[in-house]
């Protein structure tokens, strides 16, 4: 039974990161913009949130302690000062684009008023949290997220090109003058997939849990490939669909509700309320992780009692936090600020705060004085320095992308 | 009195820079836009006269691309065409304000099939003239 809790936080963690609202607005457009070419984008970006998930989740199980910890403890307070503020930032905006996106996704589902929603939301989830065990929102928020299955049941239908979804595995451009635009949307998918609130999220739920080394360091890679493997999964369905259904129209679907008109086109009204339904459990527990996220790296970095499984006396600053992050997402939505524009922002910025997350997290892991013989192997050492290469490339490049390609829209 | 003027004579400014210039490049985008956003509505025009739609989602969806539309008529109507592109913005603007009111027609009676049913070809036709627009360019 805890293995298959276990599998669950994997997959709450990739539904909630992979196809959150970043990853919906991104995929969605991709493939209406570029068909199968960024396929690539995603697969790359989800072996190094795997890779890096089995890392963090394996340090939690060793050190007993989550990633945020040992960044502080091994880069020091300054380093971990910045990575702190950094991240907070990437946390709340997130926030902010995952509760708006809930409302505009009840929007759809109830056709009432948007602020009226995003109060709803809030409570939904601020209830979600305060009622419901870990385990359960888990189930609820990470299961009900693979409703969005009906997006590849949808392209299924369609019939894919599966040789030019082969091609699209491997970075070449086709048919298309504006690199850039093309590299803005690579960054964002890659992004997407390696937020860092995904990590903070894992590796505190580790703990939560209490893996220990002999029975969950196993369960750990299983859950790493298979949970964020099927995140991808769902993205790649995502875009096979956008490609076979808005691209031949010349639809730019760069809205949810564009988004969910293909499943309702080829379903009909159980497609759509599937998709609409995927997407809210999507989106809201992914608005979970990164409020927790936020209260996690808060709790860790001060020493605050933290944790999902005390009662909120048992950890009240942690508890005060993730109510204040909630609250804080709400003003600012209630002022009327579009999220999927900040969607992009976040998607965009949480780049730069990626190094400072993933270099002391690889530091650690390979360390054998730290982690002793559950220190990385050769495999993990050169894929977790390929990956950080990559991150630097990408970091260096998103923001003047974002800038020169007026967020994608050339 | 100075400073007054000096205040007025910037809003004018601004005002008068708000839609910004036309450039062939521009209107192209522009026109793919409505062709988009037209295509999409006559998508889901198609969805509620099949009754494979749910009222809310029509009701949303309907009035965001109105609103969409309109904001692209509205930033077009102020700006100021390439001396070539003045006729095609003005009918870009037209088609642009014509398919804002079809969708807020869809958003006010999204259960009303039988209109539904002639606001089909009327958003595909504005995606049709939309995309002979922007290959013009």
């Amino acid at each position: 039974m805890n293995k298959i809790v276990g599998v669950a936080l994997g997959v709450l963690a990739a539904i909630g990161g992979f196809v959150d609202i970043g990853d919906l607005v991104f995929s969605s457009e991709a493939g209406g913009k570029f068909g199968y070419q960024l396929i690539w984008a995603i697969v790359l970006g989800a072996i190094g949130i795997a890779v890096y998930a089995e890392m963090c989740g394996r340090v939690a199980t060793v050190t007993k302690r989550p990633v945020f910890d040992v960044i502080r403890e091994r880069m020091g307070f300054e380093f971990g000062l910045g990575t702190l503020i950094a991240s907070q930032l990437v946390n709340v905006m997130t926030l902010i684009a995952e509760v708006g996106g809930v409302a505009l996704v009840l929007q759809l589902l109830a056709g009432l008023d948007y602020r009226l929603l995003v109060v709803m939301a809030v409570l939904v989830l601020v209830i979600s949290i305060w009622l419901l065990p870990f385990e359960w929102i888990e189930r609820v928020y990470g299961f009900g997220g693979l409703l969005l299955i009906v997006f590849a049941v949808a392209a299924l239908h369609l019939g894919p090109d599966w040789h030019r979804m082969a091609n699209g595995l491997v970075p070449h451009p086709q048919g298309t003058t504006n690199y850039l635009v093309l590299a803005y949307f690579a960054v964002g998918l890659f992004a997407s997939s390696m937020m860092p609130y995904e990590v903070f999220f894992y590796s505190s739920g580790a703990v939560e849990e209490g893996w220990t080394p002999e029975s969950e360091l196993t369960l750990n890679k299983i859950t790493a490939i298979f949970g964020f493997g099927v995140g991808a999964f769902l993205s790649i369905s995502i875009i096979v669909m956008s490609a076979e259904y808005f691209l031949p129209q010349g639809i730019d679907p760069n809205t949810l509700g564009t988004a969910a008109l293909g499943p309702q086109a080829i379903l009909g009204e159980t497609g759509l309320l599937l998709a609409l339904l995927g997407m809210f459990f999507a989106v809201g527990g992914a608005a979970i992780d990164s409020s927790f996220a936020a209260a996690y790296n808060l709790a860790q970095f001060f020493g605050w009692d933290w944790g999902k499984y005390r009662r909120p006396r048992g950890a009240p600053r942690f508890t005060l936090t993730w109510i204040v992050v909630f609250g804080l997402a709400f003003l600012i939505l209630m002022t009327g600020v579009n999220p999927l524009y900040v969607t992009e922002f976040a998607v965009i910025f949480s780049v730069v705060a990626m190094p400072l997350t993933y270099l002391p997290l690889l530091l650690v892991a390979r360390d054998k004085g730290y982690m002793g013989q559950y220190a990385n192997g050769r495999l993990g050492n050169v894929l977790g320095w390929l990956y950080f290469g990559i991150i630097l490339l990408v970091a260096l490049s998103a923001v003047p992308l974002m800038t020169l390609t007026n967020l994608g829209q050339g | 009195m100075t400073r007054a003027l000096a205040v007025l004579c910037l809003v004018s400014l601004l005002a008068a820079c708000r839609g910004g210039s036309v450039t062939p490049f521009r209107f192209q985008h522009d026109a793919e836009s409505l062709a988009s956003i037209s295509t999409d509505g006559s998508l889901l025009a198609h969805g509620i006269f099949k009754g494979e739609t749910t009222d809310a989602y029509a009701r949303i969806h309907a009035s965001e691309l109105g609103k969409e539309s309109g904001q692209l008529a509205a930033i077009l109507r102020s700006a100021h065409p390439r001396p070539g592109l003045r006729a095609k913005t003005a009918q870009l603007v037209a088609l642009a304000q014509r398919a804002s009111n079809l969708l807020g027609q869809i958003a006010e009676a999204p259960s009303d099939r039988s209109l539904a049913g002639r606001l089909t070809d009327a958003l595909e036709h504005i995606s049709s003239v939309a995309t002979k627009l922007s290959k013009s360019a």
